[in-house]
């Protein structure tokens, strides 16, 4: 970038923060409705210095990480096993069509039977939710694997080990990788929703009591931060995909 | 000795809406050490023979002999006709990946392959994926994987078909190079009648799908080959003229087979 661009870039935001602040402050908008950036700012720093909100974002991102891992790992495996096998993939495949279009937020209640109302309903949620994208990428994925490196791997008698390692699975990681990525941005958006009806803490609960209770700057202070989370993550995910597959980089 | 004996051999596509007759009666003996070239229409099953010689294809009918005599080394290493090397592997894995698949330990594979890829001017991309090669570098990639198995016979679909002209004059003479070094036993397919003439010590005109061998043409340039020499004489272009004759009608019949049927 410019350093023209590289200011306006900078500058567009500041200006849009300051028009905000000068419209709530001259009662152009409803106060009790949309909070002053400066307001938020002052809420930000006491929620953060009683701890509030370390416990509810450290709430939320246990039940992203727990439920990310428990959903993302046998989505891997059992993608790779339907992508390798037909007979696997004939018997799941018409499960998953079937499981997946429904909104995961939906099953929520369902859970809440099997698993009680404290964390493990939350994770299992997640779970869920980051295992469809998974699973459907990565046998598309290894499904996809263009033919003529099958055709190379096999003129020069490789092994079925080999061919895997070598040959199938990194072919498939660019789309496992894109089916991950999904996978995030439905994971926050089950989670914070499952937090709003369901839950005694996290983002989503803070949202959701602040917005209850009309304590409008705490909920903005609660929308700021996850944003921050969704970004942060999503730039994390970035890098790894970055070093996990170096020839796609530009 | 290793050498190819194709009788009769047929091939039958049946998976689509029509079954597909790609090869029927393809009769065509290879010595051991020669340099065959094979013409013809497109979809005339140039690919179908080389990929049924690779095993990545089983005859529907006919029979194969493929005599190698030495069971230490691959029987066959193919250089496929589209881009083939591996987008995630960078140049030395790609081009030692033949060896890989052989077991043969890392140390050793880089030992064998970093030289050929010096010899075909890759020494300096060994570690380069291939989006950061040219077309060019990427085949060639794709040739030193092929020759590094040091297989007893070589499998060539087109490799030059997608560069141009002068890149494709140097790769020829790159390739005669090194094969002169080695004498395997090569067919090598191409669109290119003058390529075919430049580099086999017969050429094998095909006609139009099913694929027949219409004609076989001794090439009677010397070996070692000097390519401007051959390009610079008379019987070059009398045999370029020559090989057309044989093959016009069969390209016209493709092209009529393509549009009408
Ligand atoms: N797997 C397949 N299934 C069905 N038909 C096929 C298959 N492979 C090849 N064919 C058909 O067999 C015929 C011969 O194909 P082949 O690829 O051998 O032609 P070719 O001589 O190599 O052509 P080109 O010069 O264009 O590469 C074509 O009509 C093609 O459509
Ligand atoms: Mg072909």
């Amino acid at each position: 970038m410019k350093g023209r661009e590289r200011l306006l870039s900078i500058l567009s935001p500041l200006l849009l923060i300051a028009a905000w602040e000068l419209t709530v402050r001259l009662g152009l908008v409803d106060g009790r409705f949309i909070a002053a950036p400066s307001l938020i700012l002052v809420a930000l720093w006491n929620m953060s210095v009683s701890g509030e909100l370390a416990r509810d974002v450290g709430v939320s991102l246990w039940r992203i990480a727990a439920g990310f891992a428990i959903g993302v790992v046998p989505a891997v495996l059992l993608g790779l096993w339907m992508g390798l096998s037909r007979s696997v993939r004939a018997v799941f495949d018409p499960l998953i069509a079937a499981v997946y279009p429904i909104p995961k937020i939906a099953i929520l209640p369902l859970l809440m039977v099997f698993f009680g109302i404290g964390e493990s309903s939350k994770i299992a949620v997640v779970a869920i939710s980051a295992f469809f994208p998974v699973v459907i990428n990565t046998y598309t994925g290894v499904a996809n694997v263009d033919r003529v490196y099958l055709d190379v791997a096999q003129s020069f008698g490789a092994s079925r080990a080999l061919v895997f390692r070598r040959v199938v699975f990194p072919g498939a990681l660019p789309v496992i990788f894109a089916g991950i990525r999904l996978a995030l941005g439905v994971c926050l958006i089950v989670i914070v929703s499952a937090e709003f009806v369901a839950a005694r803490s996290g983002i989503g609960f803070l949202i959701w009591s602040s917005w209850e209770m009309l304590l409008i700057d705490k909920m903005f202070v609660g929308l700021l931060v996850i944003a921050v989370i969704g970004t942060l993550l999503t730039i994390g995910l970035r890098e790894i995909q970055r070093r996990a597959i170096p020839w796609r980089n530009e | 000795m290793a050498e190819i004996v194709a009788e009769r051999l047929g091939k039958r596509f049946d998976g689509g809406a029509r079954p597909v007759e790609a090869l029927t009666d393809f009769t065509l003996k290879v010595r051991q050490g020669e340099f065959c070239c094979l013409v013809g229409p497109s979809g005339c099953g140039k690919t179908t023979f080389l990929r049924i010689l690779a095993r990545l294809e089983t005859p529907s009918g006919g029979t194969l002999e493929v005599r190698v005599p030495d069971p230490t080394r691959p029987a066959t290493a193919v250089v496929f006709q589209e881009t083939s090397i591996f987008p995630w592997m960078t140049v030395i894995e790609n081009a030692a990946f033949g060896l890989e698949a052989r077991g043969v330990p890392r140390k050793e594979r880089e030992r064998r392959v970093l030289p050929l890829l010096r010899k075909v001017g890759l020494g300096e991309f060994t570690d380069a994926y291939p989006h950061q090669l040219s077309g060019g570098m990427k085949q060639r990639v794709s040739i030193a994987r092929a020759f590094v198995t040091e297989p007893q016979i070589l499998l060539m679909d087109e490799p030059f078909a997608a560069l141009d002209a002068q890149n494709r004059t140097l790769m020829q003479d790159e390739l005669v190079a090194l094969w002169e070094e080695q004498r395997t036993t090569v067919v090598f397919i191409t669109h290119s009648l003058e390529e075919a003439l430049l580099l086999g010590d017969r050429v094998v005109a095909m006609t139009a799908r099913p694929g027949r061998v219409k004609q076989v043409v001794d090439v009677p340039f010397p070996r070692p080959r000097n390519t401007r020499s051959v390009r610079a004489s008379e019987t070059y272009g009398r045999l370029v003229v020559d090989l057309w004759n044989i093959l016009e009608e069969e390209v016209m019949r493709a092209r009529a087979g393509e549009q009408g049927i």
